[in-house]
C-alpha cells in the first residue's frame, strides 16, 4: 500500500486514544480504591460485621481514607478486620469504629471516630472501641418481642 | 509450450513445476540435480528466484500500485535503493510496453495492460525461467497478438527459456519450438511439425478444428 | 451416498479435531513469522488503519449506546430500592468486567474479522498469495502475519474505547437526564472497581478475543477454497466461530480469573 501521512496520523490518533482509555481505567477507577503504599494497617474486632467484604471504604467523617483489607475470625470467634489507611492522617489511639451502611439497603462501610489521645494509631495496633453491624431483621425482631412483653 | 483442453492439468503441472503444489506420485528434477517434490519450503524460496512466473490473471496484490507490485521482489531480496528501483522497474516497464501506470492499480488495468504487468513483475529479478499460464486467456484477438509478439521479443532479446501454457492452437504454432500435448492423463511431446505429422488420431483430431487440413502432413 | 447420524457425528467430531490441530499449527507458523525479521512495520501500520481506525465508528457509536441503555435499564431498576446512587457501579462493572471486551470482540469480528477473512480468501482465489509464493516472498510473512498482528494490537485498544465511552454513555443519561448526583455516579464507579480484578481482567479478556478472532480469520480466509463460494464460505464462518469461541473463552477467563 502507498504511504499515506494522514493514514498514519489516524493510526497514531487511534493507538494514543486506546492507551488513554486503558490509562483513564487503570488509573482513575482502578487505582482509585484506595491502595496507599506502604499504608498504615489497623485492626478491629467486631462482634457483628453484617455483610461486610473486603474492599469496603474506610471514612472519616464521610471522606475515604483508606478500604478494608480482610475480614476473618480469630481464636475467640469474633470477627476481626483488618483495615489499610492513609498513613499521613495521625489517627489517634483511642479512635473508634463502627460498621455502618449506606442507606437502607447499600453496602456496608467502616467509619472511624477519632478519638482524644495524643499517640496515634501506628502500624499493627487494635482499634478498641468498636460497634458491629446493626442487622435489621434482628432489630425488628427485638421490637417484635418487647411488642409482645408490653 | 504446453496444450491442452481446460481441466487437462495444465495449470497445475506449472504451479507443480514453481513448487506450489505436490504432485501424487513421482518426481521433478530441474537440470537433472535439483529434486523438487521433498524440498522444504525455506530451499523452494531460493529456487523460486531462478523463475518468474507470469499468472493467469496477474495476481499481482490489489492493495498496491502495480509500480509497487513490480518493485515489491528488489525491495525483499536486494539492498538497492530507491532510485535503483526506479530505475530497474521503469526500465522493465519499458521493455514490456508499459507507460504511466506507475500509480494504478492492478484493479484499474485492461487485460492487455494486466498481462504486461504480470510479465514485467515476472521478469524485474532477470529469472533463468520464465513460466506464463494462459498468457492468452481473456484477451481479443487483436491483444493476443500483441502479447505473443512481445512474448517473443522478450524471448529473443533476454534468450531465457520460456514455458508457457495455453488452449490458443495458432499462436502456440507460431511460437512453440517444443509442445506438450496434455490429454486423457498423458502427455504428448514434440516439435510442431512432429505433432502434426503424427498419425495419432487423438493428435489429429485434437488439432482438427484449428489448423487447417492443408498443414497436415 | 447417505450418512445415518452416528457416521454424521463421527464425520463432524473427526472434522473439528482435525480442523483444531490445523488451526494450531496454523498458529504455531503464524506466531514464527510474525518474529521474523525484517519487521513490517509499513504493512502493520496499514493494518491498524484497516482494522482498528475503521473500526472506531462502530466501536463509538455502540460504546455509547450500550453506555445509555444500561444507565436507563440500571436506573430503573436500582430507583425502586432507593438505591440510584449506585448507578455508576452497575454501568461501571457490566462494562469493564463482560460488556466492553465482549461487544467489542464482537462487532470487531462482524467489521473487521470478516473482511480479513474475505480479502484473505480473494487473494488465494486470484493466485495472488501464490504470486508472492513465486516472488520468494512468504505470504505469511507479508500478509497475514501483519493482519494478524494489528488484530491483537487493536482489539484490547478499541474494547477500552468502548468501555470508557459507554461509561460516558451511563453518565449522559443518569445524571444528566434522570438527575443522579454526578458525585455519587462517579464515587459509585471508582468505589466498586478494583485494579486487579477489573481493569486488568478486562484487559487480559480484550487481549485474548484479539488473538481468537486474528487466528481463526486469518485462518479461515487464507486456507478458504479457492472459489467465490468458499470465500463466502470462509467468511461467514469466520463470524460465527469467532463469535461462538469469544463467548466461551469469556466464560473460561471469568471462571479462572475470577473477573
Amino acid at each position: 500500500m502507498t504511504e499515506s501521512p494522514t493514514r498514519d496520523a489516524l493510526v497514531g490518533l487511534f493507538v494514543l486514544a486506546g492507551f488513554l482509555a486503558i490509562a483513564y481505567l487503570s488509573v482513575s477507577l482502578g487505582g482509585a480504591n484506595y491502595r496507599g503504599e506502604g499504608g498504615l494497617e489497623v485492626i478491629a474486632t467486631f462482634d457483628e460485621v453484617g455483610g461486610l467484604k473486603p474492599r469496603a471504604q474506610v471514612v472519616v467523617g464521610g471522606v475515604k481514607v483508606g478500604q478494608v483489607d480482610s475480614v476473618e475470625l480469630d481464636e475467640d470467634l469474633r470477627a476481626r478486620v483488618s483495615l489499610d489507611l492513609d498513613p499521613s492522617l495521625n489517627l489517634p489511639s483511642d479512635t473508634s469504629a463502627s460498621i455502618l451502611t449506606q442507606g437502607i439497603l447499600g453496602d456496608q462501610y467502616i467509619a472511624l471516630e477519632p478519638g482524644a489521645e495524643e499517640i496515634p494509631l501506628s502500624p499493627g495496633d487494635e482499634i478498641q472501641f468498636t460497634q458491629g453491624a446493626l442487622i435489621l431483621e434482628r432489630l425488628i425482631g427485638k421490637l417484635v418481642q418487647n411488642i409482645g412483653v408490653e | 509450450m504446453i496444450l491442452g483442453g481446460s481441466g487437462s492439468g495444465k495449470s497445475t503441472l506449472l504451479r507443480m513445476i514453481g513448487c506450489l503444489a505436490k504432485p501424487d506420485s513421482g518426481d521433478i528434477w530441474i537440470d537433472g540435480e535439483t529434486e523438487l517434490t521433498c524440498m522444504p519450503e525455506s530451499q523452494a524460496r531460493r529456487y523460486r528466484r531462478n523463475i518468474g512466473m507470469m499468472f493467469q490473471d496477474g495476481a499481482l496484490l490489489d492493495s498496491m500500485s502495480v509500480y509497487e507490485n513490480t518493485a515489491l521482489p528488489l525491495r525483499e531480496h536486494t539492498e538497492s535503493k530507491e532510485d535503483e528501483i526506479r530505475k530497474k522497474v521503469e526500465q522493465v516497464f519499458e521493455s514490456v510496453g508499459l507507460h504511466e501506470v506507475n500509480h494504478l492499480l492492478p484493479g484499474e488495468l485492461s487485460g492487455g495492460m494486466l498481462k504486461r504487468a504480470a510479465l514485467a513483475r515476472a521478469l524485474i529479478m532477470e529469472p533463468a525461467i520464465l513460466v506464463c499460464d494462459e498468457p492468452f486467456s481473456g484477451l481479443d484477438p487483436r491483444t493476443v497478438r500483441l502479447v505473443e509478439a512481445l512474448l517473443m521479443e522478450v524471448n529473443h532479446r533476454l534468450g531465457i527459456t520460456m514455458l508457457i501454457t495455453s488452449h490458443e492452437i495458432p499462436s502456440t504454432f507460431r511460437m512453440a519450438s517444443n509442445i506438450v500435448l496434455l490429454m486423457e492423463g498423458k502427455a504428448l511431446c514434440g516439435t510442431p511439425r512432429e505433432l502434426l505429422a503424427s498419425d495419432d488420431d487423438r493428435i489429429r483430431s485434437f488439432f482438427a478444428d484449428s489448423v487447417p487440413e492443408s498443414a497436415f502432413a | 451416498m447417505t450418512f445415518g447420524p452416528a457416521e454424521r457425528l463421527g464425520r463432524s467430531t473427526t472434522d473439528f479435531v482435525l480442523g483444531l490441530g490445523k488451526i494450531t499449527l496454523f498458529s504455531g507458523q503464524l506466531l514464527k513469522a510474525a518474529f521474523r525479521r525484517p519487521f513490517r512495520f509499513r504493512r502493520l501500520m496499514d493494518e491498524l488503519y484497516n482494522i482498528g481506525v475503521l473500526s472506531l465508528a462502530i466501536v463509538i457509536v455502540s460504546g455509547v449506546a450500550v453506555g445509555m441503555v444500561l444507565g436507563l435499564q440500571g436506573y430503573n431498576t436500582l430507583v425502586r430500592f432507593g438505591a440510584e446512587e449506585s448507578l455508576g457501579a452497575v454501568v461501571g462493572l457490566s462494562l469493564i468486567r463482560e460488556l466492553g471486551p465482549v461487544l467489542t470482540a464482537l462487532l470487531v469480528t462482524g467489521r473487521a474479522g470478516s473482511a480479513i477473512a474475505a480479502e484473505l480468501g480473494s487473494m488465494v482465489v486470484t493466485e495472488q498469495l501464490d504470486g508472492l509464493r513465486m516472488l520468494s516472498v512468504d505470504p505469511l510473512d507479508f500478509i497475514v502475519g501483519p493482519k494478524a498482528l494489528a488484530m491483537v494490537i487493536a482489539m484490547p485498544l478499541l474494547a477500552a474505547l468502548f468501555t470508557v465511552l459507554g461509561l460516558m454513555g451511563g453518565y449522559l443519561v443518569g445524571v444528566l437526564f434522570l438527575g443522579v448526583d454526578p458525585g455519587s455516579y462517579l464515587s459509585a464507579l471508582e468505589a466498586s472497581i478494583d485494579f486487579r480484578s477489573d481493569v486488568v481482567g478486562s484487559l487480559i479478556k480484550g487481549f485474548v478475543f484479539g488473538l481468537l478472532v486474528a487466528v481463526i480469520s486469518t485462518y479461515r480466509g487464507y486456507t478458504a477454497d479457492p472459489h467465490s463460494a468458499g470465500v463466502s464460505a470462509a467468511t461467514t464462518s469466520t463470524v460465527v466461530i469467532a463469535s461462538v469461541t469469544t463467548l466461551i473463552f469469556d466464560y473460561l477467563i471469568t471462571a479462572l480469573w475470577g473477573v
